[in-house]
């Protein structure tokens, strides 16, 4: 159900520049909460409409060539409007309307909190070709090509509170250290949807939620979004998870803050009790860039602005620099060895180990040669590891599972 | 002999490391957005003690 300019009776969007609806035709501008909320529509929905609609779907699933998705009027044109299984809302396909959907909102609990979207379209649009631009590594084709999808999405998300405690046991040097930590949480955003990757949206993440507001329509108006499909027990672990993840880090940081030393957690007893306070939608738009048929999805948090998402590299940017840095270090390497003395002293412990060796059979140059050649395959392994961390985002940012997420709300899901 | 060729091998070896080394810190930096961490402001009233320098009874 589309909310109407009083004006003109054109469809309006809510604009985040104005914290406000807008319309498009006349330009009117109103208070979202000043127009009555349509949310008491679904309250009281039809039971045996929506029966009715779940025997249609079952008996097309029956006959195959479906996929699964639920099929609406737009309120506006009489259109249908096309949305996945777990949709709230939607942009009709046909005149654009932004007819949000309250049969399926109808069957699942009403949020308690919206936190608004802030950044614009443009706004996050630019915050990523910012980003592309200033890549070194980026290639050209994602500079200069327009994104081709750009989609504002409500993700679902439950907020818990409750306190995380921790007996944790270090080795710090040679000296073990104890510390007993606590802590509380407030408001802990917990995804409550399965689409999305965990890593991706960790990183979305601050979200400022002090300033959530009451959950009302109007903000999602203009933009999709999503209802929870990720059942309480796995959400209540995902904050336990989530509340060690943090609490963990925390303490490493204090700890490492005051020595220099190589710290190694060797035990630990977490305690922990979360309660979920209640449930919000929050802000995020999906942009993506097609190249050669494939999808790179960023995600832009709604509220901050912060660009997540990773792009393919220049190949033979990057071999190029790798061969060219390679041969500097291994030059500088051949020069420094020859110059600095390290030669003569190696000549020097290499005659010493001679001259014991003849009495202990020659291992002990061996010996050392190889812990040297340990260490360094040790810091060539460091290097591969940097590379292959590049590589697993980049695989996140390709998920099929995050494109999807974006792309089911054109209605053109495959 | 053997550990002054040793040691050159692993400088070399070491070089190779530190090449792929510096370009992926570079391709992190250029190719990959939003890995910065940031504060995490839903936790509240932090408290860590150090349980080991209490003195024992």
């Amino acid at each position: 159900m589309a909310k109407n300019c009083p004006g003109c009776g054109a469809p309006m969007e809510y604009d985040p520049g104005f914290d406000a609806l807008v319309c498009g035709s006349c330009g009117n501008i109103i208070d979202p909460k000043s127009l009555p909320d349509a949310n008491d529509f679904y309250l009281n929905y039809d039971e045996d409409e929506t029966t009715a609609l779940e025997d249609t779907l079952e008996e097309e699933e029956l006959t195959g060539e479906t996929y699964d998705c639920h099929i609406y009027t737009c309120s506006q044109c009489g259109g249908e409007v096309i949305v996945s299984g777990t949709e709230v809302s939607t942009k009709c396909v046909y005149c654009g309307s932004t007819a949000v959907v309250f049969n399926r909102i109808a069957k699942e609990r009403r949020p308690d909190y919206i936190l608004p979207f802030k950044v614009s379209k443009e706004e996050a649009v630019a915050n990523v070709k910012k980003q592309l631009k200033a890549g070194f590594f980026v290639p050209r084709y994602f500079k200069v090509t327009e994104p081709s999808v750009v989609r504002g999405i409500y993700v679902p998300y439950f907020l818990y509170e409750g306190w995380f405690k921790d007996t944790q046991r270090f080795m710090v040097g040679h000296e073990t250290r104890i510390y007993d930590g606590e802590c509380e949480f407030i408001d802990l955003p917990v995804e409550a949807c399965k689409n999305l990757a965990d890593q991706t949206t960790m990183q979305l993440e601050p979200f400022h939620l002090n300033e959530k507001v009451e959950f009302d329509s109007s903000y999602l108006m203009g933009f999709y979004s999503n209802i929870q499909d990720l059942d309480l027990k796995h959400a209540r672990g995902n904050a336990t998870i989530k509340a060690r993840a943090f609490f963990d880090e925390e303490v490493l940081r204090q700890i490492q803050s005051g020595t220099v030393r190589k710290i190694k957690r060797v035990t630990s007893v977490p305690k922990s009790e979360f309660a979920r306070s209640s449930y919000a939608l929050l802000p995020v738009w999906f942009v993506s860039i097609e190249k050669k048929g494939t999808p790179y999805t960023f995600l832009i948090n709604g509220q901050t602005g912060k660009v997540v998402g990773t792009v393919p590299w220049n190949r033979l940017l990057a071999a190029l620099m790798i061969g060219v840095s390679f041969l500097a270090l291994a030059s500088f390497a051949t020069f420094f060895f020859i110059k600095s003395g390290i030669l003569p002293a190696a000549m020097g412990y290499t005659e010493r180990v001679s001259r014991v060796s003849r009495k202990t059979g020659g291992y002990e140059e061996v010996y050392g040669g190889l812990a040297v050649i340990s260490a360094a395959l040790g810091l060539m392994g460091y290097g591969f590891a940097r590379f292959k961390k590049v590589l697993d985002n980049l695989n996140l940012s390709r998920s099929v599972v995050t494109f999807i997420f974006s792309k089911k709300r054109q209605g053109d899901a495959k | 002999m053997i550990f002054v060729l040793l040691c050159y091998a692993a400088s070399i070896i070491a070089s190779v490391g530190l090449s792929f080394l510096f370009v992926g810190v570079i391709l992190e930096k250029s190719n990959s957005f939003g890995s910065n961490k940031e504060s995490v402001s839903c936790m509240k009233k932090f408290k860590l003690m150090d349980a080991s320098q209490t003195p024992k009874l």
